[in-house]
């Protein structure tokens, strides 16, 4: 009898359970356990191609000496951390957030984040867009597909984009075209990138929340180290795969910490 | 005690059935919300579909249901979702071999009938697409089908004037964003469930098949349903089942998306329900009837280096066994669900 009673009292619990709202995994705070005060730092992505800033529409030479024009330069960051080597510590900033930086727009290349009081040496980052977002329907912020980094014939995003003109390419109107991505096994372009400070800087996270380190981000490095890109060959790139994956080998190499001011 | 026992049960069962009926929610932005459940049929797996992030909702819903029949998401306002999709084809395209689109073009591919979506987790002939949520991307943007651009969408749906409110109603902003516009899509068609057919009122108990059907059913489980398995009539695996590339089109199917030469010319199995509804058939609608189907079985299957082993001698399907199974494919029309008001276009 006592059994009848517990069933119905359970299939009563169930049903009010089952009204609940989720809370959405994405509003899940980022950092570690501790919960330490945070404060706003910056990180700056600067597109260059050599030493020279990145300007649309200017002619540039690749390493084999082609010439030519970038027009888009976009890419996503994210799962930021920062870590003090000395100490070992380590302080999650962005896990499982991911940035679309753009080189056309100001705003989306200053990301601003943050940490708690304390010095670091080291800024890990991944680039592209974690697997988990590729298989999980329809996201938002800068994961949404509006911002034209999403493949809607063969799901995932556009993890890295740029776009531009060379007289050695084969396409109509003497397009460049490097759409790159692709996350499952064998076809990942997503890298890690492991950054550490010029030798003596820190960033230093005070209370001040004024700290912010400039990235350089080198288009040039795109075409070569370890493999050989040359736009006579290779100007188009937009499906997952071989190319894919060794355009991104090289692009993981292309950040080099250029500033740090706290 | 029994009896008291009892009564409890229907009291507190009872409470629980009003609960869920008048089941309220507050989502954000402080709307109250209507919770919807699909029906899950009796002998179906688990859906694919995870509906933690997006439960249905009445208002959700009903916005799907609009967004589904609005032209607004194609660039020239002529090609909704129900264009290539309409509800007396079990959502499929009717008499269309290769559905087409914008600027009077052809797409590549037959349009499939939509019904039992949950179920999958690949969708497109190709299985390209990973989540429901997704699927209606890959139409709303091809230059060939709807070719429109996704910001332009979600521009016009914020200066209509219905949506903003319908979208407010569902997700507690008024803010038309994509991921909400697809959820919405999402929930509407995850309610469309196809389990009502003869088929399904014979293994409930509810009707008999007639003695063809019958021996239909019995040819269909021998020679038919290591692919299309039930209940879903299909064990959505992809194959190369036997037709030669339309040179015209130049369509790989699976091999598109795995740039694997064993995936050439395979494409996923269909699922057989509604299939009396859905003519013409296969991935670019070359063949015509069922019967001309079950034929190509018999005699027409092209021999190629990644057709399927089960199809390498074809299979004997004698005359009257084909016409047999004829009758039964026909058992798996799902009349109601093709009648069905929920489903059918919304007064604007």
């Amino acid at each position: 009898m006592k059994i009848f009673i517990s069933a119905a009292i359970a299939t009563a619990a169930l049903f009010f359970t089952s009204c609940q709202r989720e809370v959405k995994s994405s509003d899940a705070s980022s950092g570690d356990s501790t919960q330490l005060p945070t404060y706003k730092f910056v990180l700056s992505f600067k597109g260059k191609v050599d030493n020279a800033d990145l300007a649309f529409n200017q002619t540039y030479q690749n390493t084999f000496g082609e010439s030519y024009t970038i027009t888009t330069f976009k890419y996503y960051i994210g799962d930021i951390q920062l870590l003090n080597s000395t100490s070992g510590k380590v302080y999650n900033v962005s896990d499982k957030t991911f940035y679309l930086v753009d080189a056309s727009d100001s705003a989306a290349s200053n990301i601003t984040l943050k940490a708690p009081v304390g010095t670091y040496d080291v800024i890990n980052f991944t680039m592209g867009v974690d697997s988990i977002y590729n298989v999980s329907g329809a996201q938002s912020g800068d994961l949404d597909p509006v911002k034209g980094m999403f493949w809607t014939w063969n799901t995932g995003y556009i993890m890295a984009k740029m776009e531009g003109t060379s007289p050695l390419s084969h396409l109509p109107d003497s397009r460049i075209q490097f759409h790159i991505g692709g996350f499952k096994t064998g076809e990942s372009v997503i890298r890690s990138v492991n950054l550490t400070l010029p030798e003596g800087r820190t960033l230093a996270i005070s209370s001040q929340g004024d700290s912010k380190v400039t990235i350089n981000a080198d288009a040039n490095k795109w075409f070569y180290n370890p493999h050989d890109i040359r736009i006579a060959d290779t100007a188009v790139c937009m499906t997952p795969g071989i190319l894919a994956t060794s355009i991104a080998d090289n692009y993981a190499k292309m950040f080099t910490v250029f500033s740090v001011t706290n | 005690m029994r009896l008291i026992a009892v009564i409890l049960i229907f009291i507190l069962t009872g409470i629980a059935t009003t609960w869920v009926i008048s089941c309220k929610k507050t989502g954000e932005g402080g709307s109250q919300t209507t919770a919807l459940q699909v029906q899950i049929p009796a002998g179906f797996p688990a859906p694919k579909y995870n509906f933690t992030n997006n439960p249905i909702t009445k208002e959700g819903f009903e916005l799907g249901r609009r967004l589904f029949y609005d032209g607004k998401l194609s660039k020239d306002g002529n090609f909704p979702c129900a264009s290539c999709h309409q509800q007396f084809a079990a959502f499929s395209t009717f008499d269309h071999d290769l559905s087409h689109g914008f600027n009077n073009q052809f797409t590549t591919r037959n349009a499939p009938g939509l019904f039992n979506m949950i179920w999958l987790d690949q969708f497109l002939w190709d299985g390209g697409v990973n989540n429901l949520e997704v699927q209606p991307l890959a139409p709303i943007t091809a230059p060939n089908e709807m070719a429109e651009d996704i910001g332009n969408v979600v521009k016009k749906l914020q200066a209509d004037a219905a949506y903003p409110s319908m979208f407010k109603a569902a997700f507690g902003s008024d803010q038309v964003t994509s991921q909400n516009m697809l959820k919405a899509l999402t929930q509407f068609v995850a309610m469309m469930v196809s389990a009502n057919s003869k088929y399904d009122k014979v293994k409930r108990g509810e009707a008999q098949f007639n003695v063809s059907e019958q021996a239909g059913y019995e040819s269909f489980k021998q020679k038919c349903a290591a692919c299309h398995q039930e209940p879903l009539f299909t064990d959505l695996s992809y194959r190369n089942d036997g037709f030669s590339i339309n040179t015209s089109l130049h369509d790989v199917g699976r091999m598109r998306i795995t740039g694997k030469s064993e995936d050439s010319l395979k494409f996923k199995v269909p699922s057989l329900r509604n299939v009396a509804l859905t003519e013409p058939y296969t991935h670019d609608g070359r063949i015509l009837s069922i019967g001309q189907m079950i034929d190509h079985y018999t005699t027409g299957i092209i021999n190629s280096p990644t057709l399927d082993p089960l199809l390498k001698n074809g299979i004997q399907i004698g005359y009257a066994e084909k016409y047999n199974l004829i009758d039964f494919l026909k058992t798996l029309s799902d009349s109601s669900f093709i009648a069905d008001t929920r489903f059918s276009q919304p007064q604007q």
